[in-house]
């Protein structure tokens, strides 16, 4: 190699780092602004709550105004609405909120955009003592404060001396803190303005997290008001809240409508239904889409889909808003639709008035699919095979050979071994090849994926007779077992439950220990062989909810506690649930991973991360894939021909002006770094190199192995995970400036390029011309030829250096370090 | 139970060689690194070749099964080659297919067991060349290949079947002691389709096995490798492939000693293998044997432990699924049943007494089953009273007093609720008897287990014997058999409450080297009014030795190897420089006896002095550790008279465990005057000059008198000083002699002195020995 190659780095990725980066960053213009509402003339109005109870002089009801106009538009009239009361001794209304004045019954009136609503309000026991309680009380109004927050004094150690539980999911404990601590200098019940509780908020007193509250903020008022009246703690009677709503569920806004309040009923043990909008936590999922303040009142600013989640206490509920807006020229194509993903990706796509790019091009085609359904790129004989084939249905046919091929489970047996902690340290070295083996099988089968996992979450006995046994092990406990099991098996981070109720989710800390409890029995033990170990299951054996020593019973999500036969393998019932019907978490978390691993995202992302405050981008195709894939049996390989064959899939990676930003909604390819066993693979396709890993028969390729314990170099810059965690995430695909380095200079490259026995030199061997070999150098990096120009700049190249052999590894190089090599698009 | 001693067959050849240090000739004992075949056939005469090291010479090769062994004829400087040497082994057609041992010998000691299968399929072998599906080996069925794995790497093997054949294909590696952990695979034709695969086989692990039904007329090709891609000269296989039954063991899984029983068959080809009539022997010569079992008609056996007990054999009664359909038994049993489907439980009944303490013993790995055994007992009313612990790498038990009269059931599962055609359990069921165990080990390396011991020829071996007991408190005396006749036994004694003893064995000088032996230590004591003998197991030096082998061949276990190397050479020589002396009228005398050490001998020389006159005494020490010569003080009587006598000196060391005495004859002790003198002239005495000379003496006792001198033999014409005395605070004197002009010229050869003294009131006169006085002109 010489120096003048960098003649021809007009083509190559110098800027590597940067790249995908750029391809990543959101666009979003940001155009929208708090503007006022177009009332026009609604259909009709819609009001909620339909009728108001007020129990005592504490409660208040926002009223919630919805338009609704000809075509379908909906809009927030909440801002704009009048209301009035028929009797201002019963009920006054300020700022859209109905406030008690004395016992009796009223009428709400409420008018806007010439129709009018009316509403019930009773008063009842407005004079009778309603101290304010202690957990739903003053943790919330803390937590409305963020007190109690990770960053603040909920944090394990506290902050400034100060300790909160998370939240406030411990009450015992904060009751202890506020009262008892600091020689009970927090609170003053006989001068409540002195207590630091709100001294210290105020900055009336230095505070390191700075002024928190107004002395007019309702957790002030409402911490104040909890002193004042003698700080009096929860009894065995005072009802706690056993369920929250938010009005609207979903809504789609349509500009100019672009604001949505929200309003949020809590309903207590009592019967009773309070209105907790102003004592709610609320936060958006897309703030560049829309962000939401503290009132639950939205404002939109883009063009997009958003979940507001709002926190209670335990309790989460998620608002899904759109925001739409017409953009100028966009005209539907209406593109061709191969099966129900696209319709499902087109009728969003449509609503969102994105146009789809156009179908790609046989050449991007079949590199594309090569390299997401097998790992490897196309030789230059299959892409020719492929490019001369004129018959209607090469692409189907194609998907259904790449799909039978043995690199096809060799490759997507990589894929589980990341997410199974595949590795030396973990299962052994032994270990490492049987459960290995083991995986492939599955999906070289096409073992259906409940029975898949209903292997591996039953799996007992020796790790080597039977390795799904391996689960056990690389989940070596309880914890790690209800974890790993979550997060691969539910899409469900669960984590933070395990020592307090999930700060943003609906997951307590019994639901951990309840999720535990099925994997509580596993037991492991030694044998003679120090590689081995046996998983068994004791007949009996519980386990205790850490913080309230309670024994928990096995629990699982939307069902509930499950009461099993005493001596049953939990196990077995765990994984009827998972695939039962009703579960939808099963399907989804599997059909996301498979459309994440195909499309560059998926339609949830992370792959593993469902919660209500991520929703998916695309509900609907989640929710039809995840329909397909129970209905197929759980054929993942009939899921994946679905993707591959749809038009969606299929799509080009150049983009358009409506879709130019893109990133969420699949309407065009996802162009992203080949991974880095696809990349180090490909370079060995390309050079006719193959790498010899220690330990290994000569010809193995990165994508067949079964560990990353070959320590590898160049994989783990490009990205090969450790394998120590059960997360798709644990796989880089950032880039850095190693990797640039390794591409550009690294010896890996230089010594493949160099080999006497590469492609290169044997094409030079053969006597093949200038012009042959820059084709079949494109063939074999890119799956086309190189147009004319291409072929015409690399031949000048070419016979403008003294040493041909040279000039070529140099026009090789340049195909490496192509953006068009590098990337999967 | 004691075990018999093994057929043991040599063949001798007569081949001298050098005698080398002892540690040396252990070192060079024979190693066997593999054998070509590794398996024999019943009825056939293989030659097979030990391969391996420090095989010259080797003659002699110890077979644990019957068989006519011939230091194979027609081979070139057969037996005189290091690396290998191939014996003739007459198989006897009656021998069952198993997995058996052998031992090689020659003069320096004896190999370390190795593990021989008894095949009844003909050998071929890994060509070396079949590294990939184009290359793939072609062979014949029925068919056994002897191959080695190389690293990183595969073999491949074409087999050609007919739709419909029976196929099964079986790879012994880790059961032979292999380091290879195997895995197989059936493909088609192109190597491209997976028909079948096989890595662990539960119960047979690491090994692996399958069997098939070709569905089609054609090629099929057989992929075997080590499941990490490792290989070596160590990473063999024994590829198996044929018409033969996959079976776990017999069912019932055991036969009463000197029963006659129908034995049917577990696993998954059981329902096609006709039962089999077996005698079981009415001696207790051995816990398990070994049977084999065939297809009717099938060209290849499937070998199979089975238990010869003493108890009765039971089989259980299907369905037994519940408590109230309970296979009733009687204690004492054995028991033999089948998990047939997954989350299977057993019951059996039995009646049970209060006090009664039983033993319920589950086997079923060491049987080739993969179940892991879960053992519960539960009350007539259902109340669970006992609980097996599971401890790892046991096959369950469950050690139960009954705490009342009555009913008693007991449940057995698979620990992990499997179930199917393989999973086949035995419960031992018997009154629970105190008693012990007894392991060997290295004497200085407690946990260095041993299966070989070596000593020179009529030398000495060390064994730790630990002993693990069982309610048994008692001595326990040890046994060397097998040795011959004059075994000599130290620390032979695990005393009471104790739990090893470091045990000394001296061979017989008849136990002849060149001669593969093994031979058996057994503890024998007193429990009740019982004798009880158990032989000590070796065990865990076979699991050691065949780490892929959990579970050795049991006829093998209790089976020490015995190598005698060349006669231990001396390690020390003793020497008197210069003789004894007790001089007169001292009666106090000495003589240094030297030790010349050899081979880094250091430890002490215990000495001793015998044929002394009656009246000289000898006050004898050892000539201490690292010490290279001590001084041996002798009184005797002040009146002996002068003169000479011999005695001896006898030393006794010990070096690596091996005694060895030194006699040193014919040590001569002198009794001599108590007073010697010396006389040295300083050089030439010239004429009309005078010259140097120096006389000294020697006094022995406590003898300070003056000592007066008198010159004798003066050449003419020199004189020495009148009145020479050597004051008795001195013992040297040094004066001039003087030559006048004309004295006479020329050399003398007698000049002399004479000194006289007085010891004790005796006037002592001893002479010098003659010197030469040169006279010369100047």
């Amino acid at each position: 190699m010489n120096f003048n190659r960098t003649l021809l780095t007009l083509a190559v990725s110098l800027s590597l780092a940067g790249l995908a980066r750029a391809e990543e960053a959101k666009q979003q213009s940001g155009d929208f602004k708090l503007e006022p509402i177009q009332i026009g003339t609604p259909e009709r109005i819609e009001v909620l709550p339909p009728a108001i109870k007020l129990d005592t002089n504490r409660r208040q009801m926002r009223i919630l105004v919805s338009g609704f106009y000809a075509g379908g538009l909906t809009q927030d009239l909440t801002r704009v609405a009048e209301l009035s009361s028929s009797d201002p001794k019963v009920a006054a209304v300020h700022g859209g909120i109905v406030f008690p004045v004395g016992d009796g019954k009223a009428e709400i009136t409420v008018k806007v955009g010439g129709k009018e609503s009316k509403l019930p309000v009773e008063v009842l026991n407005f004079a009778k003592a309603d101290p304010l309680p202690f957990e739903f009380g003053v943790l919330v109004a803390l937590n409305k404060a963020n007190c109690s927050t990770g960053a603040c004094h909920g944090s394990p150690s506290g902050k400034g001396g100060f300790r909160l539980s998370l939240r406030g999911y411990d009450p015992v404990l904060d009751q202890e803190t506020l009262i008892r601590e600091v020689f009970n200098r927090r609170t003053n019940v006989m001068n409540p303005d002195a207590s630091l509780l709100l001294q210290k908020p105020l900055m009336q007193v230095p505070h390191g997290g700075g002024r928190r509250l107004g002395k007019d903020s309702v957790s002030h008022q409402m911490l104040r008001t909890w002193i004042a009246e003698g700080m009096q703690l929860d009894t065995a009677t005072t009802p706690r809240c056993v369920k929250v709503e938010v009005f609207p569920k979903t809504r789609v806004l349509e500009r100019p409508a672009h604001t949505q309040q929200l309003l949020v009923l809590a309903t207590f043990a009592d019967g009773t239904v309070r209105d907790i909008t102003r004592v709610a936590c609320y936060s958006s999922s897309d703030e560049a889409v829309a962000t939401v303040d503290d009132e639950g009142f939205v404002i939109g600013h883009d063009r997009g889909e958003t979940a507001v989640l709002v926190r209670y206490m335990e309790h989460m509920e998620t608002s899904y808003l759109m925001f739409l807006k017409n953009i100028e020229n966009f005209q539907w194509t209406n593109p061709p639709e191969a099966n129900f993903v696209d319709k499902l990706v087109f009728d969003k796509l449509k609503k969102m008035q994105i146009l789809p790019s156009d179908i790609a091009g046989e050449e991007e085609f079949v590199r594309r699919v090569y390299l997401d359904v097998i790992g490897l790129l196309p030789t230059p004989e299959e892409a020719q095979k492929f490019l001369a084939d004129t018959s209607p249905d090469k692409r189907n046919k194609l998907i259904d050979e790449l799909l039978e091929r043995p690199e096809y489970a060799e490759f997507w047996s990589l894929r589980w071994g990341d997410l199974l902690r595949v590795n030396n340290k973990q299962v052994t070295s032994a270990g490492v090849h049987k459960f290995r083996r083991w995986i492939l099988a599955q999906i070289r089968d096409n073992k259906p994926y409940d029975q898949f996992v209903r292997e591996l979450l039953t799996a007992a006995g020796s790790t080597f007779d039977n390795p799904p046994a391996n689960y056990f092990r690389t989940a070596g406990e309880t914890n790690d077992c209800t974890e790993t099991t979550s997060q691969v098996f539910l899409g469900i981070r669960i984590q933070c439950a395990k020592c307090h109720n999930h700060p943003f989710e609906r997951w307590t800390q019994d639901n951990y220990y309840g999720i535990g409890a099925f994997f509580n029995r596993v037991q492991r033990k030694k044998t003679d062989n120090p590689e081995e170990m046996v998983v068994w299951i004791a007949r009996g054996g519980e386990i205790t909810q850490p913080r309230t020593g309670k024994q928990m019973k096995p629990w699982m999500p939307l069902k509930g506690d499950a009461d099993l036969p005493a001596e049953d393998d939990r196990r077995e019932a765990l994984m009827t649930w998972l695939t039962s019907a009703d579960n939808p978490f099963f399907p989804q978390a599997e059909v996301n991973r498979l459309w994440g691993y195909l499309i560059g995202r998926g339609i949830v992302e992370p792959v593993d991360d469902f919660r209500a405050s991520n929703p998916p981008s695309n509900e609907p195709l989640l929710a039809a894939l995840s329909a397909e894939f129970v209905k197929s049996g759980f054929d993942r390989k009939h899921i994946l021909k679905t993707i591959l064959k749809s038009r969606t899939y299929q799509l080009s990676s150049k983009k358009n002006d409506f879709n130019k930003d893109d990133v969420k909604y699949f309407s065009h390819a996802r162009t992203r770094l080949l991974g880095a066993e696809q990349l180090l693979d490909a370079i060995c396709q390309v050079t006719g190199v193959s790498e010899k890993y220690a330990g290994l028969p000569a010809g193995t390729r990165a994508t067949q192995l079964p560990s990353p314990d070959v320590n590898n170099y160049f994989l783990k810059v490009f990205g090969q995970p450790p394998r120590e965690m059960a997360c798709a995430c644990e796989r880089s695909s950032e880039s850095n400036l190693s990797q640039a380095l390794q591409m550009i200079n690294g010896p890996l490259v230089h010594g493949k390029l160099r080999d006497g026995n590469n492609r290169l030199q044997n094409l030079i061997k053969a006597k093949k011309t200038d012009a042959e070999i820059i084709e079949e150098l494109y063939l074999a990096a890119l799956a086309r030829k190189p147009t004319p120009e291409e072929v015409g700049e690399a031949a000048k190249y070419v016979s403008g250096q003294p040493d041909r052999t040279k000039a070529l590894e140099d026009v090789c190089w340049a195909m490496l370090n192509a953006k068009e090599f590098l990337f999967q698009h | 139970m004691m075990r018999s001693m093994p057929h043991q067959v040599t063949a001798s050849l007569a081949f001298t060689f050098c005698v080398l240090t002892a540690h040396v000739a252990q070192a060079q004992a024979p190693t066997i690194s593999h054998l070509q075949p590794s398996a024999v056939q019943p009825g056939a005469t293989v030659d097979l070749v030990l391969v391996g090291d420090n095989l010259v010479g080797a003659s002699s090769l110890w077979t644990s099964f019957p068989c006519k062994v011939t230091l194979a004829p027609g081979i070139e400087k057969n037996g005189q080659l290091k690396d290998r040497v191939t014996f003739r082994l007459e198989v006897p057609a009656d021998q069952t297919v198993s997995v058996q041992g052998i031992r090689v010998a020659t003069d320096k000691g004896t190999s370390s067991l190795k593990l021989l299968l008894v095949d009844d399929l003909p050998t071929a072998v890994d060509n070396g060349n079949n590294k990939s599906v184009a290359n793939a080996q072609h062979v014949t069925l029925p068919i056994a290949i002897d191959g080695v794995a190389e690293p990183e790497s595969y073999d491949y093997y074409k087999i050609t079947g007919k739709a419909g054949q029976r196929f099964s294909a079986e790879v012994v590696a880790g059961r032979l002691g292999s380091t290879l952990d195997p895995v197989i695979r059936l493909l088609d034709a192109a190597g491209k389709r997976e028909l079948l695969y096989s890595d662990d086989e539960g119960g047979i692990a690491p090994d692996c096995r399958l069997t098939y039904k070709f569905p089609t007329d054609g090629d099929y090709l057989l992929e075997i490798r080590d499941i990490r891609y490792q290989g070596s000269g160590t990473h063999r296989y024994r590829l198996r492939l044929g018409d033969f039954p996959i079976l776990t063991s017999p069912y019932p899984t055991g036969a009463q000693l000197g029963s006659q029983s129908k034995l049917a068959f577990a696993g998954v080809s059981a329902a096609d293998v006709p039962a089999i009539d077996f005698k079981a022997p009415a001696e207790p010569l051995l816990e398990r044997t070994w049977i084999g079992a065939k297809y009717a008609g099938g060209q290849g056996s499937v070998f199979l432990p089975l238990v010869l007990s003493t108890s009765p054999e039971v089989v259980e009664a299907e369905p037994n699924d519940k408590p109230e359909q309970s296979t009733v038994v009687m204690l004492p049993t054995a028991i033999s049943g089948k998990f047939e489907t997954a989350k299977d439980r057993d019951y059996f009944q039995f009646e049970g007494k209060k006090g009664q303490r039983h033993l319920f013993r589950g086997v079923t790995r060491s049987l080739g089953s993969p179940s892991d055994l879960f053992l519960r007992m539960f009350k007539a009313d259902g109340g669970q009273v006992a609980e097996a612990e599971d401890s790892g790498t046991a096959e369950g038990a469950l050690n139960f007093t009954f705490p009342e009269d009555g009913i008693y059931r007991l449940a057995v599962e698979d620990l992990h609720r499997r179930g199917g055609p393989q999973h086949v359990y035995r419960i031992e069921a018997a009154p629970y008897q105190p008693g012990f165990s007894l392991q060997l080990t290295d004497g200085e390396k407690k946990d260095q287990f041993l299966e070989t011991v070596s000593a020179p020829r009529g030398g000495v071996f060390r064994v730790r014997v630990v002993c693990a007991r069982r309610d048994f408190n008692d001595p326990i005396e040890l046994l060397v058999q097998g040795a011959g006749e004059g075994v000599k036994l130290s620390g032979n004694k695990i005393d009471t409450g104790k739990n090893e003893t470091v045990m000394l064995v001296t061979l017989p000088e008849a136990l002849e080297q060149n001669q593969a032996r093994v031979i058996q230590i057994v503890g024998k004591a007193k429990i009740g009014d019982k004798e009880v003998l158990v032989t000590a197991s070796t065990g865990d030096a076979l699991r050691k030795l065949f780490a892929n082998n959990p579970y050795p061949p049991p006829q093998l276990t209790s089976l020490l190897g015995l190598g005698i190397g060349p006669v231990f050479p001396d390690f020390f020589a003793l020497k008197v420089p210069t003789p004894a002396v007790l001089p007169q009228w001292v009666g106090v005398g000495s003589v240094k006896v030297v030790a010349e050490r050899k081979d880094k001998f250091a430890e002490a020389i215990s000495l001793a002095v015998e044929g002394l006159p009656e009246n000289i005494k000898a006050e004898v020490k050892p000539i201490e550790k690292g010490k290279n010569d001590i001084e041996i003080k002798l009184t005797g009587p002040v009146e002996l008279p002068e003169g000479e006598h011999k005695f001896r000196i006898t030393g006794n060391g010990t070096h690596q465990l091996q005694p060895r005495t030194f006699v040193l004859g014919e040590v001569v002790l002198r009794v001599i005057k108590p007073l010697a003198v010396s006389i040295a002239p300083a050089g030439p005495l010239a004429t009309g000059a005078k010259q140097k000379v120096k006389v000294t003496i020697t006094r022995y006792g406590e003898n300070k008198e003056p000592v007066t001198l008198i010159l004798k033999n003066l050449p003419t014409g020199v004189t020495g000083p009148d009145n020479l005395t050597i004051p008795g605070d001195k013992n040297e004197l040094e004066f001039e002699l003087t030559a006048v002009a004309e004295a006479a010229v020329g050399k003398i050869e007698n000049l002399q002195v004479a000194a006289t003294g007085k010891l004790k009131d005796q006037m002592i006169t001893v002479e010098s020995a003659p010197v030469a006085l040169d006279v010369r002109k100047p």
